[in-house]
């Protein structure tokens, strides 16, 4: 037991280290601290360790023979590579195409279900659905979809009276229905996004500007899109993180066919990791990929930020 | 009160029990990684794996894995010190140079095994192929299934157009022609990158007697004269419009389909898909489907091509050898290779299978397999048989997108592979 | 005051093509979902036949396999992927909200920093992780649990769960937290009955995204389970078998999959659309 005089100083002593302004200066960290701790085991540890890796030459099948070859990694695959440039571009014109259709079809069905009366939780459901399939079934769907002679696509081609297309065997039609597919596949993810980000607009805002006689195209850009354009940047900005290792629908709709043209990182990287197990090479890759994602990141803050918001 | 003391009498006697039974499962126990068909081939839950507690008191934790999958996974918990599976089942290429140092020499488990086991009963080939350096080295693994390439062909278009059955490529592109009218193609063969595109050709270039590399794995053969022609043949009736127009999206299930919904006249491909080929509630030719061994440039030695087994495999650092081995000879003995290939649609690895009488009633086709697959030979083994694939792969679809010319495509093949070697 | 509400939204055009899009994009959304769905009672020679079939014999079987408790049963991949996402989504709620309310609400030395730092994380292929905390769960002795799957996607979650959060936190007014401030409503007070509720619709978006991310995650839950953590996606896997894709099982177990998303989904937009009707009472 303490004694009165103990306990008194004890809590003095806290009570300054943790004073009002200390408290209120630590507060943030304590708040962000839990997060970190799990980011730091589970994402930050691997990644740190990724980027070591890849300035070895190590393969899994026989990592007693791993060696420290300092930028032969990133040397080779700058240069020597046959597959670097052709996957790099694949990848930055599929990400290009998805983003570009998403914010569109986004933006469009979250203002149409915003402006529904009725029927919306309903429909907001059905326009869901996509994502909420699992992404095998997704591209084994669809790969029955775009085929050649059983396709529904090319069925209803046929109806119009066009000749077949030869979707999954030819480059560019094989760049557009793998877009097409991750298209359908994660617009849900922008439009559920921006229906969140307009469901928590206050009303008072569009009523003063209903007031001031503003038009509603007027009302959209000037009132609309500017609030609503933080969660727009922030979801699309992990879309594009996403995009850019894109793995699961180009490998079941082609393999990254015909030949290597719709091969992106993800399945570029994957193919050297765990099928040649040549990890070093496959970290220098992922290294790529990460700094790629970095500069694309930092220019979507700069949009946000050059809005002060 | 008293019904408190009853829950608890019970509740520790169904602990009591519990700690028996793991008793007795701890007196034998082994994990098997292994292929979900794999597992169905061997009987499943109730087949090979339960007999195997009944009559040698071992359990058998089995964890399955999809195609290509399984080496992954394999391979992750065997560089991380193993222990984790005692035995695996992977394809031939898997096993070689270096993955063999994960692996528990077996020659020493092979003289120990009891007689009736029969060893030598194992195809011949298939035995090689377990070994490194093959032949003559080691045994790493034990062959459990084989499959090899054979023509899957309408026997009624065939008659329709007064066919009959191709010895020579020449022939065979001059029946591929007369077979394809709308509707149905000629040929179909897979373009799709990965393994498709590149384990159909080879079972074109492997009717040259060589494969892809000498066996000594110090040689490309790619751009020799016979390879380009072959290569050849395999463009022509893409180029011509016999086979599909869209073949470089083919995989394995665009084959299937094409050939089971009759829109496919005949084509190269594995030797188990019988099973399913002739199932008339999938297929709506399966009637009409025939067989006939692959044809080579000059008509001889018919049948030689690529065969792709898969083997089992046991884990340098298992804990429970005794029972490994005894799980690896309960899946490839007499007795159950015989029920697999019978009841359990295997592709058996033993020569006395084939030439069971029950078997051969069952299926006619079970002395042309056995040519076909002693006449067969395996991917040479090399530790970079999977970035020689993938170079092999992007070099016939470059030639078949006609970017480059046969003899171009292999030279730079050629040059690729050697890198490797 | 419905018809108030829709006069004055947010600048949405409501010509009469609107309809026409609406019904252009319900069809393209549902059209492939309701295919699949269609596939799983379908015999492959019907699912094969050209022109499509629409009218079919339903044939139940592959749900009557999985749902039973068979050996076939996949009732025990569901019950995973059911603990496995709720777990993820309350572990990644509770780890990101008050990160999120730290960034939007103070300021702090290295706040940008920490804040992009935690998107950085993201930036990595998932499949770079596998070899190391393969090694490290290992060591611990945890594979093929139920914890690491919810440890891995709790991980993967926060930093886009984090930014959003913030986002949403952002576009709350801080005049009404200072409000209930000075109405005697205490720091955890103000959090409870204003910011959280003003931020529920973002909160909710937010976490049906966790939840499907842990729902339909396959590679980390195929290399690090083996018999008792096994999830869903990792089942549906093997449909795409050695031989043959068995497209009736895969259809049925990517319904049955699908599902129980559809249901969190529907549920969680009661959030969504409550946030809207408390805003304009106001």
């Amino acid at each position: 037991m303490r004694s009165e005089a103990q306990r008194g100083a004890v809590k003095a002593a806290r009570g300054r280290w943790l004073s009002p302004a200390r408290t209120q200066a630590l507060a943030p960290y304590a708040l962000i601290l839990p997060a970190y701790l799990v980011l730091g085991a589970i994402l930050i540890y691997p990644a740190v360790y990724n980027i070591w890796l890849s300035f070895w030459s190590w393969r899994l099948t026989t990592p007693h023979l791993a060696r420290f070859v300092g930028p032969d990694n990133y040397v080779r695959l700058l240069t020597v590579n046959p597959d670097f440039w052709g996957v790099t571009r694949f990848t930055l014109g599929f990400t290009v195409a998805t983003i570009a259709l998403e914010f569109v079809l986004g933006l469009v069905s979250a203002l149409l279900l915003y402006g529904l009366v009725r029927g919306r939780r309903l429909l907001t459901s059905f326009l869901l659905t996509p994502y909420m399939v699992a992404p095998i079934a997704v591209g084994l769907g669809w790969r029955l979809m775009w085929d050649r002679d059983i396709g529904v696509v090319n069925f209803a081609i046929g109806v119009i009276g066009l000749a077949k297309v030869n979707w999954l065997a030819e480059t560019w039609p094989a760049f557009w229905a793998v877009v097409l597919t991750e298209v359908w596949r994660s617009t849900p993810f922008v439009t559920m996004i921006l229906l969140a980000g307009l469901t928590a607009l206050p009303n008072d805002v569009f009523e003063a500007a209903h007031v001031d006689g503003a038009n509603r195209w007027q009302t959209f850009r000037r009132i609309t899109f500017p609030l609503i354009l933080p969660p727009l940047v922030v979801s699309l900005m992990f879309q594009t993180i996403f995009k850019l290792r894109v793995f699961d629908i180009p490998y079941i709709l082609t393999e990254g066919g015909p030949g290597t043209s719709t091969m992106p990182y993800g399945l570029f990287i994957q193919r050297i990791y765990f099928r040649y197990f040549d990890v070093g090479n496959a970290a220098a890759v992922s290294v790529v990929l990460l700094l790629l994602g970095g500069v694309i990141a930092f220019f979507y803050l700069r949009l946000v930020r050059e809005r002060d918001i | 009160m008293r019904r408190f003391a009853g829950g608890t009498a019970v509740l520790a006697a169904a602990a009591l029990l519990l700690a028996l039974a793991g008793q007795a499962a701890a007196a034998g126990k082994v994990t098997l990684l292994i292929h979900p068909t794999l597992y169905q081939a061997a009987g499943g839950p109730k087949g090979v794996v339960a007999d195997l507690e009944r009559e040698k008191g071992i359990r058998v934790t089995v964890v399955t894995a999809p195609y290509t999958k399984i080496k992954d996974k394999a391979v992750l918990s065997f560089a991380a010190g193993g222990g984790e599976f005692d035995v695996v089942t992977l394809i031939g290429p898997w096993i070689n140079q270096e993955t063999v140092g994960f692996f528990e020499p077996l020659d020493g488990y092979i003289r120990k095994a009891p007689a009736d086991y029969a060893y030598e009963d194992l195809i011949e080939s298939l035995r090689q192929t377990a070994r490194v350096p093959k032949p003559g080295g080691p045994a790493y693994a034990i062959p459990y299934r084989v499959g090899t390439g054979i023509v899957y062909y309408r026997k009624d278009l065939f008659a329709k157009a007064g066919l009959s059955i191709p010895k020579t490529w020449e022939e065979f592109l001059a029946a591929a022609k007369k077979l394809t009218e709308p509707g149905v193609y000629g040929v179909v063969q897979r373009g799709k990158p990965g393994e498709h595109v590149e384990q159909d050709f080879k079972r074109y270039l492997f009717s040259t007697g060589h494969g892809t590399i000498s066996d000594d794995g110090k040689r490309c053969l790619l751009d020799q004269p016979d390879s380009i022609r072959v290569l050849e043949v395999f463009g022509t009736h893409f180029f011509n419009g016999w086979a599909p127009p869209d073949m470089l999206a083919y995989g394995r299930d665009e084959y299937r389909n094409a050939m089971m919904q009759g829109r496919a006249a005949m084509g190269v491909f594995f030797s188990p898909y019988w099973g399913i080929m002739k199932d008339s509630q999938k297929s709506k030719v399966a009637e009409h489907l025939g067989w006939f061994l692959v044809p080579t440039l000059d008509g001889k030695n018919v049948g030689a091509t690529l065969n792709s087994g898969w083997f089992a495999v046991m884990d340098k650092k298992s804990k429970n050898k005794q029972e490994a081995w005894e799980l690896m000879m309960a899946l490839t003995n007499k007795k159950n290779q015989l029920r697999g290939g019978l009841e359990w649609a295997n592709g058996p690895v033993r020569t006395s299978v084939y030439q069971n009488p029950e078997f051969q009633k069952k299926f006619p086709v079970a002395q042309g397999w056995l040519t076909a697959i002693s006449r067969g030979q395996e991917d040479a083994q090399h530790p970079r048989s999977a970035e020689i694939s993938d170079v092999v792969s992007k070099e016939v679809i470059n030639f078949l997108q006609k970017k480059k010319s046969a003899a171009q495509a292999m030279k730079d093949a050629c040059r690729q592979v050697n890198s490797f070697l | 005051m419905k018809g108030h509400e829709a006069s004055i939204g947010p600048g949405v055009p409501s010509f009469p093509l609107a309809r026409g899009i609406m019904t252009a994009l319900l069809a393209f959304s549902l059209f492939p979902v309701i295919w699949v769905a269609l596939t799983s009672v379908k015999s492959e020679t019907a699912i094969f036949s050209i022109p499509p079939k629409i009218l079919v014999w339903p044939d139940f079987s592959s749900y009557v396999k999985f749902l039973g408790f068979g050996r076939e049963s996949a009732l025990r991949f569901l019950w995973s992927s059911a603990l496995v996402s709720v777990m993820t989504t309350l572990a990644t709620l509770l780890l990101a909200s008050p990160a999120a309310y730290a960034f939007s609400r103070y300021h702090f030395r290295r706040e940008k920093e920490l804040l992009f730092l935690m998107l950085a994380t993201r930036l990595l292929p998932p499949v770079t992780a596998v070899v190391p905390l393969y090694l490290a769960f290992r060591y611990f002795g945890l594979l093929d649990t139920w914890f690491i799957l919810i440890l891995v996607y709790t991980a993967l979650n926060i930093p886009f769960a984090t930014w959003l959060m913030k986002a949403f936190f952002d576009g709350i007014p801080r005049e009404l937290e200072e409000a209930a401030a000075m109405d005697g409503c205490g720091a955890v007070r103000t959090l409870a009955r204003v910011t959280f509720p003003l931020a529920s619709s973002g909160i909710a978006a937010t976490s049906i995204f966790v939840f499907l991310l842990a729902w339909n995650e396959f590679m980390f839950a195929f290399m690090f389970t083996n018999v008792k953590a096994r999830t869903m996606p990792v089942r549906l896997a093997e449909t795409m078998g050695e031989m043959q894709i068995f497209w009736q099982d895969m259809a049925s177990l990517s319904t049955l999959i699908m599902l129980p998303a559809l249901a969190v989904g529907f549920f969680m937009q009661r959030y969504l659309i409550r946030a809207l009707t408390a805003g304009a009472v106001k």
